[in-house]
């Protein structure tokens, strides 16, 4: 039952909200702030379910070999936390900054947010597809929301990206139902391992190439930066902290269930791409002048992190790359809600503009100090640790390179991250540079966001710590466990 | 297996796949989009065929046609409705900016 | 469990507490010696100028007592840290070369644990099986200044406020050693001899063409680290005594020599050796403690320096290789001239007329007071260790007796007797312009303008045209289904 009111209360709130403006010209943010919550409660209920007793709600009834399975198990519950805290963090951040005006941008929002539920739940794959897709357009018109048109062309190249890769997986969906019958990812899991191998190759093909367009990973990234940069604040925090890592959850549940006894090589191209992934992104990142575009490459960066630990096919490695895309996403919202607010500041996203910060927001600049400490990887903050468990699950599946890569990628990202501090810490020019302001501004308040980013970075070094723990691990192995359990997963949808 | 079915639906898609590659007008990238969209779908439908059968309509004598991926279908084409309308909607906007359709002008976001 | 491999938390035996007393003590004395150097204006500059050398202290001691390389590697990467922090009030771009190098050997250290713990289950600090061996022994070359791995090493040693400078060189190169000697095993008996001698060669032969006093003495770290590394080579309890040894005498008179160069540079404003003279008479207390530092570096009886290099000496003659023991001699004879060099132009000699003393700095003064209060901390060690090498020869399994002998005195005075001779001959050769030759670091950054290509060619991918973003999927879609 939790179940699908996680995915069924966002969507009746966007349903409501364009009522709710026919009947009074602008919304009250309580409005928005009551259905956010009651969205995210249902959200963290279904979390808790699956943690504790991994539930399966069949849609009408229906039997899974002809019905729509809403699953949650463990993995779920854990991106559903990631989802929650994010979304939460990012509705916080819109209401601060824009009020209940925009009622279209809640609609959308709510929309968004239904349909990432409706991702982390589902347990067959066209259902994935579909709530994948309400999910893109629904992001499509986030990042176009502001109309400017640079807007317009991210959220422009974003769609048509967006769209090829779900036009793959779909094709990839359409060859899996020829091929076998069944579209439940439960009894696809057995039915796969009887097919040709050539109709595998062409599924898995098909499958990893839309999965991985829609993550951002180097060869396939082109949309990212543009379409991170180009956002509003809340909208770019939440792309680049809670939308990606839906979509390398759909990419892990789609690889571990269907491919990790079948297809080995999936998981050697996962590699690839993420090694590759690692270094594209950072060396980018070394070029960029706008801080929200290097900030959108560093993604590209540490999504290449966590394909590496996908890529290695075992327990810890889903792990590590859980607990990396948790920390990521801790502290790349928070990077971007602090460029944000402080680029709106200063009037400018080049980072040689940004100057003098530290005389004028001395705690704005420590905070983002140590949110850019973790993740470049100083211990023992999260961004380390899980930099670490994802060298040691790779070292375990016996490779060096990736963790090599890794290491490269560390310094590469000190080099970047170190230069915006130092621009941060500079003097600037004098507050008027000459010419007086020509009309006061009105000082914004920013407290909510500022309480998000500083609870943020307290949760960084909060994680890194515990880290150590053992109960600490116990948690994220038994996540790991469950990512790549593939006949727990089975038994638990077929009852078997 | 219709064999005819399937070969004009991977026709279909190499067409509108050279489109996207090759095309340098926004609004045909967006056709080319629907094309590929289309056979790929199409591809869904005929999987369904079985040779001799009759629509899925109630009530109806003899065997049916499979009707899943007729829902497929159905839920598919909506899906890529509203992606084309959004993206149309896009370039309409983007003309506004630009003055052009033409891909290669509109690269204002590089580096 | 996942992410468990079996290690104990502390590894505590001699050599971690000998260590930790070092650290302990270059920091005490470099505390003293701050309020006679440190002019930030700021408290919070101030602050870091005079805390960051303790956080240095704390993580450092908590990397020699760890007992796994992971541990190990945490607190190094933290301690490099904390002189970052130091490093990046006086000097940005040296600081940033250090942090970036040290981030790269942690990265590989850090590698090389996950693939001891991945093959054998256990990150216990101590030998590691062969084919990993390099992860290790390049992680900690970046930090103990392997030849290559050493581009940093002059630059930021060079232009690290002078109390940094006294603890990277004292100190923080010696955890890469102390994490070589945990290493040491059969495997390493090859190729750590080899590798010392040519630091040992290539860092004096550096260090006589240096014209700054400052880099002068951080190639001669290298020389130094070059000792101890191929003490370390010869495998035998002997010789991990002997490079011990060398380390903390190294520390002492190494920080001693950049403590009195740090007073030059405040004294009279700058550290080129072209320019500088004349300090004998004007600042003696600080020329007899420079006194102190140079002997001992250059081994003369009755200094730590001697009692150290005979050890190491001694660990020699078990390698049957004699090529190792006759290239540490060459290094002495080399070290002898230079420290002459340093000793002959920064303070007989006479001064560049224009260089006038800064009255605050001058002797007398509470500055001044500070400076070598700080620097007789070492100073006094120096010559303790050295009349009484007892300790450190016990460790070794040798009488301290057997390091006075005739056979170490007479190598002893005949590198001294040589290096003076050639140091005299060649003097007008020293004084007369600049004869460098480029080292690492010019050519990485001559480099780094070869790595254009690369961004370029990335820029170029991120074009802006959809055209070819969709090529490019299209492209990795048929690369995926090939691989597949």
């Amino acid at each position: 039952m939790t179940l699908v009111l996680a995915i069924m209360l966002p969507l009746l709130s966007a349903f409501l909200i364009p009522f709710f403006h026919l009947a009074r010209k602008t919304l009250s943010a309580g409005l928005i702030s009551i259905m956010g919550l009651a969205s995210i409660s249902a959200a963290l209920a279904a979390a808790y379910t699956g943690w504790y007793s991994p539930a399966v709600s069949l849609m009408g009834g229906w039997a899974p070999d002809i019905g729509i399975a809403l699953v949650g198990d463990r993995l779920s519950s854990a991106f559903l936390l990631l989802t929650s805290i994010g979304s939460g963090a990012a509705l916080a951040c819109a209401l601060e900054k824009f009020g209940g005006g925009p009622w279209r941008f809640y609609a959308l929002f709510f929309l968004l947010l239904g349909s990432m539920n409706g991702i982390l739940l589902t347990g067959d794959l066209f259902n994935l597809f579909v709530f994948y897709e309400i999910f893109s357009v629904a992001a499509y018109l986030l990042v176009a929301f502001s109309m400017s048109w640079q807007a317009l062309e991210a959220g422009l190249k974003y769609l048509v990206l967006g769209t090829i890769g779900a036009l793959f997986i779909l094709l990839g969906t359409a060859f899996t139902f020829m091929a076998t019958g069944v579209l439940n990812m439960a009894l696809l899991a057995e039915a796969l391992a009887s097919i040709p191998r050539e109709t595998l190759t062409a599924i898995s093909a098909c499958l990893v190439l839309g999965l991985t367009i829609k993550t951002g990973a180097f060869p396939v990234h082109f949309w990212l930066p543009d379409a991170h940069s180009s956002a509003q604040t809340a909208v770019s925090a939440l792309l680049s902290g809670v939308l990606i890592k839906v979509s390398i959850y759909a990419l892990m549940r789609v690889c571990y269930i269907f491919f990790l006894g079948t297809n080995g090589t999936v998981f050697l191209a996962i590699t690839v791409t993420g090694s590759l992934s690692v270094l594209g992104g950072h060396l980018m990142a070394l070029r960029q002048d706008d801080i929200k575009r290097l900030l959108a490459y560093s993604t590209v960066a540490q999504i290449g992190y966590i394909l590496i630990g996908i890529g290695c096919a075992s327990a810890a490695g889903a792990a590590a790359a859980v607990f990396h895309a948790f920390n990521h996403m801790l502290m790349k919202m928070g990077l971007f809600i602090t460029a944000g607010n402080l680029s709106e500041e200063k009037g400018t996203r080049e980072i040689c503009g940004l100057t003098g910060l530290w005389k004028s927001h001395p705690v704005w600049v420590a905070v983002f100090a140590v949110l850019s400490a973790a993740i470049v990887g100083i211990p023992p903050l999260n961004g380390f640790m899980s930099k670490w468990f994802i060298i040691l699950s790779s070292a375990g599946a016996g490779t060096v390179i990736p963790a090599l890569v890794i290491a490269a990628g560390t310094v590469i990202s000190a080099a970047y991250y170190l230069r915006i501090l130092s621009a941060f810490i500079s003097p600037g020019e004098g507050s008027s540079s000459g010419l007086p302001p020509s009309v006061p501004r009105k000082p914004r308040r920013r407290s909510i966001s500022f309480a998000i980013v500083g609870s943020f970075a307290l949760l960084c070094l909060v994680l890194g710590v515990m880290a150590f723990s053992p109960f600490f691990r116990e948690c994220f192995s038994s996540i790991g466990q469950t990512a790549v359990d593939v006949e727990a997963y089975v038994g638990l949808v077929t009852g078997r | 297996m219709i064999l005819l079915s399937y070969a004009t639906a991977i026709i279909i898609f190499c067409i509108g796949l050279y489109t996207i590659m090759v095309r340098r007008n926004l609004f045909k990238t967006v056709l080319g989009l629907a094309l590929m969209e289309s056979a790929v779908l199409l591809i869904i439908v005929s999987s369904g065929y079985i040779p001799g059968g009759v629509p899925p309509i109630a009530p109806f004598s003899g065997q049916a046609v499979n009707p899943l991926p007729h829902a497929f279908t159905l839920t598919a084409i909506v899906i890529g409705a509203s992606d084309i309308a959004l993206a149309l909607a896009f370039i309409v906007k983007l003309h506004r900016h630009y003055r052009t359709v033409d891909l290669d002008r509109i690269r204002g976001l590089r580096g | 469990m996942m992410f468990d491999t079996a290690h104990e938390l502390f590894r505590i035996d001699t050599f971690s507490m000998v260590m930790s007393a070092l650290v302990v003590f270059m920091t005490v004395a470099v505390s003293i010696y701050s309020p006679g150097y440190c002019e930030e204006r700021t408290t919070f500059r101030r602050a870091v100028f005079y805390g960051a050398p303790w956080l240095f202290c704390l993580f450092s001691c908590l990397g020699v007592v760890s007992g796994s390389w992971f541990m190990f590697t945490i607190s190094v990467e933290l301690s490099s840290l904390a002189l970052f922090f130091i490093i990046l009030l006086q000097d940005p771009k040296a600081a940033r070369l250090y942090i970036f190098s040290q981030l790269l050997g942690a990265g590989f250290l850090l590698t090389g644990t996950a693939l001891l713990g991945a093959l054998t289950g256990a990150t216990a600090i101590g030998p590691v099986p062969g084919d990993i061996l390099w992860l290790f022994l390049t992680g900690l070359g970046f930090k103990a200044a392997f030849p290559v791995l050493h581009f940093w090493l002059p630059q930021v040693h060079g232009k690290a406020p002078t109390p940094a400078s006294a603890l990277l060189s004292g100190f923080a190169v010696k955890i890469g050693v102390f994490g070589i000697a945990r290493l040491v095993s059969p495997d390493t008996g090859t190729v750590l001899p080899f590798l010392g001698s040519v630091m040992a060669i290539y860092g004096v032969g550096q260090a006589l063409l240096q014209h700054d006093a400052k880099r002068l003495l951080a190639y001669h770290t290298v020389s130094q680290l070059g000792y101890i590394v191929t003490a370390l080579g010869a495998g035998t309890s002997l010789g991990i005594a002997a490079g011990f040894f060398h380390t903390v005498a190294h520390a002492l008179f190494k920080g001693l020599l950049f403590l009195s160069v740090g007073t030059l540079e405040k004294v009279y404003g700058t550290k080129d050796l072209d320019h500088l003279g004349g300090a004998a008479r004007e600042l003696p207390l600080t020329f007899s403690l420079f006194l102190v530092g140079a002997l001992a570096i250059s081994g003369f009886p009755g200094f730590s320096g001697y009692a150290s290099k005979a050890m190491v000496k001694a660990a020699l003659y078990e390698i049957p290789n004699p090529l190792w023991y006759w290239a540490l001699q060459a290094a002495g004879v080399g070290t002898v001239i230079s420290f002459c060099k340093v000793g002959y132009f920064a303070f007989i000699r006479e001064r560049d007329p224009g260089l006038r003393p800064h009255r605050e700095h001058m002797p007398g003064g509470r500055k001044d007071l500070m400076r070598n209060t700080g620097m007789a901390l070492p100073a006094a060690a120096t010559l303790t260790l050295g009349i009484f090498p007892g300790f450190f020869a016990g460790l070794g399994g040798l009488e301290s007796n057997s390091l006075f002998g005739m056979k170490d005195l007479l190598p002893a005075a005949a590198t001294f007797a040589l290096g003076i001779s050639l140091f005299w001959i060649l003097r007008k050769w020293f004084g007369s312009g600049k004869h460098e030759i480029p080292d690492i670091d010019t050519l990485i950054s001559k480099g780094s303008r070869l790595s254009a290509p690369v961004f370029s060619i990335l820029q170029s991918m991120n074009c802006g045209l959809l055209r070819f973003y969709i090529v490019a999927v299209v492209a990795a879609g048929l690369a995926l289904m090939f691989l597949m």
